[in-house]
């Protein structure tokens, strides 16, 4: 399984890969929006958490990239700050399949996500 | 930097010494020259021999030897100046060149610390709960690092920054290594620290680590002179005293309108807290206080608290009256109304009757729209305005009831009456 992570906090990239290696899964990692895109574009992923504020591109247009992409099942999961909540539910309008506000347990995130793609 | 230019001062400083040196020597060759030309041209005080032991003496042989004229000292001089200036251009280029790349070390050296660090921090806080020996490991790596400054920084921010982002058996595990590094014990001696910046810092660092044995002397900065370190404390006794959170109403010192801001801020995102009863704080000395008080009583729906709020619906402070008006309102006790009419018949000051008819809208019922009917026809603009829209936004019956009034011939009354129910204006909102 491979999983993209989007996050412009690097520390939580880091902690994020770390954590999803362990877990089994192959992780890229982007810092911004445009990068996520790039990736998207070059690669099959089976699932993507992003955060919702992100330089360049925001996490909504990253949703929107990849459910536009026709024929693609990649999951998305939006990890959204308190306050953000409306971001939550326009990325649920566009097609994201979870969401988890910050600050998060990393196993409960991993426990979703292994969920997610268990029904995929 | 300091180094570079302690250094250059120097250079200038002694080429100025040696340049003055110089020019006192060659004005002394001069006026011996001038002496020697007046010895040759006509008699003078001062022979040949005389003029040879004087130049020896302040040691320019050369010049005797060599019987220099000013020409030839001039391009000495410049030689001189020259050298002088390409000595400090070197040095100075040097020490450029060094500190850059110092610098550049300095920050290598940072960036590789703090990519160690990110990456221990993210694998800490991944860890089975059960695998101690890996955990200890990373400790004790970070622990090497604790005796370089720059490094014990780095490790901190990263703990602080990893404790915002995740919640949990994570959080749990870096407040553990957050103690077990001392990091804690440091923070108690910043909070000792004369600036209240540092002490600032301190107490926030222990609120977010939730270090509950620091409460007593965070405390102490409630009555600092200054207000940010003020609030600070505040907001961290908010977090961290789980008996008395709202202790630092206690302290008699005013509470500005940008702490206010920030507490009610932290006060909506602290879970569980423990909420005493703020009509408590009414009879404080202090306005801000009784202002903060009222906004707490309507922010957690204090209803016993009313008979007191009405009691000082005659405080001599507009500001605590206006807070007032506003709370009862947000109470929604309809057997208020009849306080807020005579508060608005007797009050003086503008903001408190507008809050008086926004206050009685909002409670509605009928009283409330004869009171707005009476204040449409007031006569006074402003107040006929905020009238109309209250009616307005009461439904469609106050829609009703406003074009009832439309064949009015007050000019005043009609232009009031236009603009609250002006359609561009309704979609707009």
């Amino acid at each position: 399984m491979r999983l993209l992570i989007v996050d412009d906090d690097v520390l939580m990239l880091k902690a994020l890969k770390f954590r999803m290696s362990k877990d089994g899964y192959d992780v890229d990692i982007a810092e911004d929006g445009r990068k996520a895109i790039e990736c998207i574009d070059n690669c099959v992923y089976d699932l993507v958490l992003t955060d919702v504020m992100l330089p360049f591109k925001n996490g909504l247009e990253i949703v929107q990239h990849i459910k536009n992409k026709e024929g693609l099942k990649t999951k998305v999961v939006i990890l959204s700050a308190v306050g953000v909540e409306n971001a939550v539910t326009d990325g649920f309008a566009i097609g994201a399949d979870e969401y988890i506000t910050k600050p998060f347990s990393p196993s409960e995130l991993s426990i979703r996500v292994k969920k997610l793609l268990a029904t995929s | 930097m300091v180094n570079n230019i302690v250094s250059i001062l120097f250079l200038i400083f002694c080429l100025t010494i040696t340049s003055s040196n110089a020019t006192n020597k060659n004005d002394k060759i001069d006026s011996l020259l001038v002496d020697d030309s007046l010895y040759n041209s006509s008699s003078s005080f001062m022979n040949k021999a005389q003029l040879k032991s004087e130049l020896k003496s302040i040691g320019f042989k050369d010049y005797i030897d060599a019987g220099l004229n000013n020409e030839d000292k001039f391009v000495r001089f410049s030689y001189r100046m020259i050298i002088a200036l390409l000595i400090i251009f070197i040095s100075t280029f040097i020490f450029i060149i060094s500190n850059r790349f110092v610098a550049e070390y300095l920050k290598r050296k940072k960036s590789n610390i703090n990519d160690r660090v990110e990456e221990l921090i993210s694998i800490y806080i991944s860890i089975d709960k059960d695998s101690e020996s890996e955990s200890d490991e990373i400790y004790m790596e970070l622990k090497s690092f604790l005796k370089n400054k720059t490094a014990r920084r780095i490790i901190l921010k990263n703990i602080l920054s990893v404790d915002n982002s995740f919640s949990g058996e994570s959080n749990i595990q870096l407040r553990k290594l957050y103690t077990k590094l001392n990091y804690d014990k440091r923070a108690l001696q910043k909070l000792r620290s004369e600036s209240w910046a540092i002490r600032a810092k301190a107490i926030r660092e222990l609120s977010q680590m939730d270090i509950v044995e620091t409460t007593d002397i965070i405390r102490k900065s409630l009555d600092h002179i200054n207000p940010v370190l003020r609030l600070e404390a505040g907001i961290a006794l908010l977090k961290l005293d789980k008996a008395n959170p709202f202790s630092f109403l206690d302290v008699d010192r005013e509470l500005t309108t940008w702490q206010q801001m920030n507490l009610l801020e932290i006060i909506r995102k602290v879970k569980s807290l423990k909420v005493p009863n703020f009509k408590r704080w009414l009879y404080s000395k202090q306005e801000s206080i009784i202002e903060f008080s009222i906004k707490l009583i309507s922010y957690y729906q204090q209803l016993d608290a009313v008979d007191e709020l009405k009691l000082l619906l005659t405080h001599k402070s507009a500001t605590v009256r206006f807070e007032l008006v506003k709370c009862l309102g947000t109470l929604e006790m309809e057997e208020v109304i009849d306080d807020l009419i005579v508060v608005y018949e007797s009050e003086k000051e503008e903001a408190v009757r507008l809050q008086c008819i926004k206050s009685i809208a909002y409670l509605g019922g009928e009283a409330s729209i004869v009171f707005l009917e009476k204040v449409l026809l007031s006569g006074i603009s402003v107040e006929m305005l905020v009238a109309a829209i209250a009616i307005r936004e009461s439904g469609v019956m106050g829609t009703i009831k406003l074009k009832e009034y439309l064949n009015t011939e007050d000019v005043q009354l009609l232009k009031v009456l236009k603009h609250a129910l002006d359609e561009n204006l309704i979609d707009s909102k």
